[in-house]
């Protein structure tokens, strides 16, 4: 951006140098022009007596004037040949001297008795001047571009470090840190004023999330209140009645349905809690190795019940900043699913692998796996949280899965593990 | 006859806390807002306390704050219908024990009260008994009449669980949250495939079941072998 404007700059000096020694010219060939003018409105007889007074006055005198005979010979004059390629139509032009080592500008005129005038004067000192001007502009434009970019340079750096604190707080605000506001000089400039605008809109964010959370606690506080007097009321029937008799049957059965209920509810606040209310910035360094391996082994006995082979593989030993009881609750759901659909003599594997990107987390199982066309679906609804409420029972642990990696900006993918479904969790570090 | 303190203003809910824990010779009194709770808390006697995080007048949290900050250690158990995740946190620092989410199940509540007020011994001793039952710490070896069970990992925690709550109803959530570490719900049953195993080694056949499942509720380690 600096050198662009240097050369700028540089382009405009030398413009201004072209024009300026332009107008030199045009003062030439108007004195010129003006000059033959004169002469030829002489009487022809007095011609040659004006020419010759001419040339002795002096060493001021920088115009040459030539008479010539209609065969191109010099009759009197300190110009003694007409330039070879001069047209004779009084206007000035440009030619060399016949020694070719000087530039000419001249002017002839073919007079009514045959003879011709020329008045021609060097304009070689004038070539120097324009010479002179970029010669300087060039002298004068190396400090002036080595100083403009280092200026530019200088108030690169300045303003990048500014734009890369702004971007390191947007980042904070992203994870969460809604509290945070970019920093806006009063009387800054446009970039302050952005961002003066931006913390108005956070602020206005920051107050609407507020009220969201406000309204989610509300809803949990209104279901779970009389929920909960619902639920010990059951319950104290129910010992009443006892768990032998059909009454007792009938309660136990209402207490379950209860109970069902609030799980979906409560999933569903914890999702709208991880999607709003949790701050990225409390992270903490997790193994994953760790995780991995303890999910595996606490899952093992699970798993050798339903005569399904579940391994661990792993490959690299990876720390991500997250939260480790989400870390586990997102792996222990997707082993818990995996195992849920596997068939018998099947097998479920867990693998950390090491990726340019970061760690790779993926859990294979050898199941009926998820149709191709219905992945992009599947993790669509998940978005939505629109649970589905068939028999599969997939939507709403995935959902929390999904809402976990989210949270840690790790992307999800459900891939075909030929047979089978795979679940990937691409993490970084 | 243990005291127990409830703060809780919703008068339904108050009522079957007191009918439960009375139920279990409890004695309870019922204070419905922290302001008065908070007075009533600061007389002695009190065995264990039972907040709920919403009262009128003076949130739960800073009722048990501030006996904290009087030096009023008696356990404290918070119940809540915030279920964010960062709420527990919040609950605990204020200086609650335990953290219980309504609704619950009255079973729940009174294992929980049970376990604060009997909370388990952490001295130096390695060997755990109860009956014929004993584990050993260092050596991680768990025995019943002297005949090694040969548990493995998390069989062996649960185990060390129960005989720190001996004759306690320990409950499902209780067993998945302090020795999985897991705070969420999960469909399969888990923990019924690690405590079912963990009875196979713990009582043959022919051998008086120690380990009872309490329906609904959870587990209980027996001493009567």
């Amino acid at each position: 951006m600096a050198s662009m404007f240097a050369m700028l700059m540089l382009a405009l000096f030398e413009l201004v140098a072209w024009k300026a020694t332009d107008l030199l010219f045009a003062t030439l060939d108007r004195s010129i022009s003006e000059q033959l003018e004169l002469l030829a409105a002489r009487p022809s007889a007095m011609l040659p007596f004006m020419i010759t007074s001419r040339m002795n006055g002096g060493p001021a005198v920088v115009t040459q004037v030539g008479l010539f005979l209609p065969d191109r010979t010099s009759e009197v004059g300190d110009l003694l040949t007409i330039p070879p390629d001069l047209v004779l139509d009084g206007q000035p032009h440009e030619s060399r001297s016949d020694d070719g080592t000087s530039i000419l500008h001249a002017a002839g005129k073919a007079l009514p008795d045959g003879r011709i005038l020329v008045v021609a004067r060097d304009a070689t000192e004038s070539l120097a001047v324009r010479q002179d001007f970029i010669r300087a502009g060039l002298t004068l434009a190396v400090p002036g571009v080595a100083f403009t970019i280092a200026l530019g340079i200088a108030f690169g750096i300045l303003s990048n470090r500014r734009l890369r604190h702004l971007n390191d707080t947007a980042e904070q605000i992203m994870g969460g840190a809604l509290s945070l506001r970019l920093s806006a000089d009063v009387e800054g400039d446009e970039l302050d004023r952005l961002c003066a605008i931006f913390n108005r809109i956070l602020a206005r964010l920051e107050e609407g999330m507020a009220a969201l959370r406000n309204a989610g606690e509300n809803i949990a506080h209104d279901l779970r209140t009389p929920l909960t007097a619902l639920r010990a009321r059951l319950e104290r029937a129910y010992n009443a009645a006892g768990d032998d008799t059909p009454v007792g049957r009938m309660i136990d059965d209402c207490i379950g349905n209860v109970d069902q209920s609030l799980s979906t509810i409560t999933a569903l606040l914890r999702i709208a809690d991880l999607q709003n209310g949790w701050r990225s910035t409390d992270f903490q360094p997790c193994n994953l190795a760790a995780l991995l391996e303890e999910t595996v082994e606490i899952f093992q006995p699970v798993a050798e019940e339903r005569q399904i082979s579940l391994s661990a593989v792993i490959e690299a030993h990876a720390y991500v900043d997250g939260e480790w009881d989400l870390l586990v609750e997102a792996v222990a759901n997707l082993v818990d699913n995996a195992l849920k659909f596997t068939p018998p003599g099947g097998h479920v594997g867990v693998f950390l692998r090491s990726r340019l990107e970061g760690p790779v987390i993926s859990v294979a199982d050898s199941g009926p796996g998820i149709p191709a066309e219905a992945r992009e679906s599947v993790l669509r609804r998940f978005v939505k949280l629109d649970i589905s409420r068939n028999s599969t029972g997939r939507g709403l642990g995935l959902s929390l899965v999904q809402a976990i990696c989210d949270l840690h900006h790790f992307p999800i993918f459900i891939l075909d593990n030929n047979p089978g479904c795979k679940i990937v969790i691409q993490c970084f570090r | 006859m243990p005291a127990i303190l409830v703060i809780e203003d919703n008068p339904a809910t108050a009522e079957e806390i007191r009918l439960e824990l009375t139920r279990h010779g409890f004695d309870v009194q019922v204070e419905v807002n922290g302001v008065a709770g908070l007075d009533l808390a600061r007389r002695p006697g009190w065995s264990a306390f039972v907040v709920d995080r919403m009262v009128p007048h003076l949130d739960g949290l800073s009722v048990i704050r501030t006996l904290r900050s009087e030096g009023i250690s008696t356990p404290a158990l918070v119940l809540s219908a915030l279920d964010a995740v960062n709420e527990r946190i919040d609950g605990l620092r204020a200086g609650g024990d335990d953290y219980l989410i309504k609704p619950f199940a009255l079973g729940e509540l009174t294992a929980r009260v049970e376990a604060l007020i009997r909370r388990p011994a952490s001295g130096p001793q390695t060997v755990l008994r109860h009956g014929p039952v004993e584990i050993d710490l260092v050596t991680r070896v768990a025995r019943r009449n002297g005949r090694d069970l040969e548990l493995l990992g998390r069989e062996f925690q649960i185990l060390e669980y129960l005989i720190r709550r001996p004759d306690q109803v320990v409950t499902r959530k209780m067993l998945l949250e302090d020795v999985f570490g897991y705070r969420f719900e999960l469909k399969t049953n888990l923990l019924d495939v690690h405590v079912g195993r963990l009875r196979r080694k713990l009582d043959l056949p022919g051998e008086v079941p120690l380990l009872a499942t309490i329906r609904g509720t959870g587990f209980r380690l027996d001493a009567n072998a």
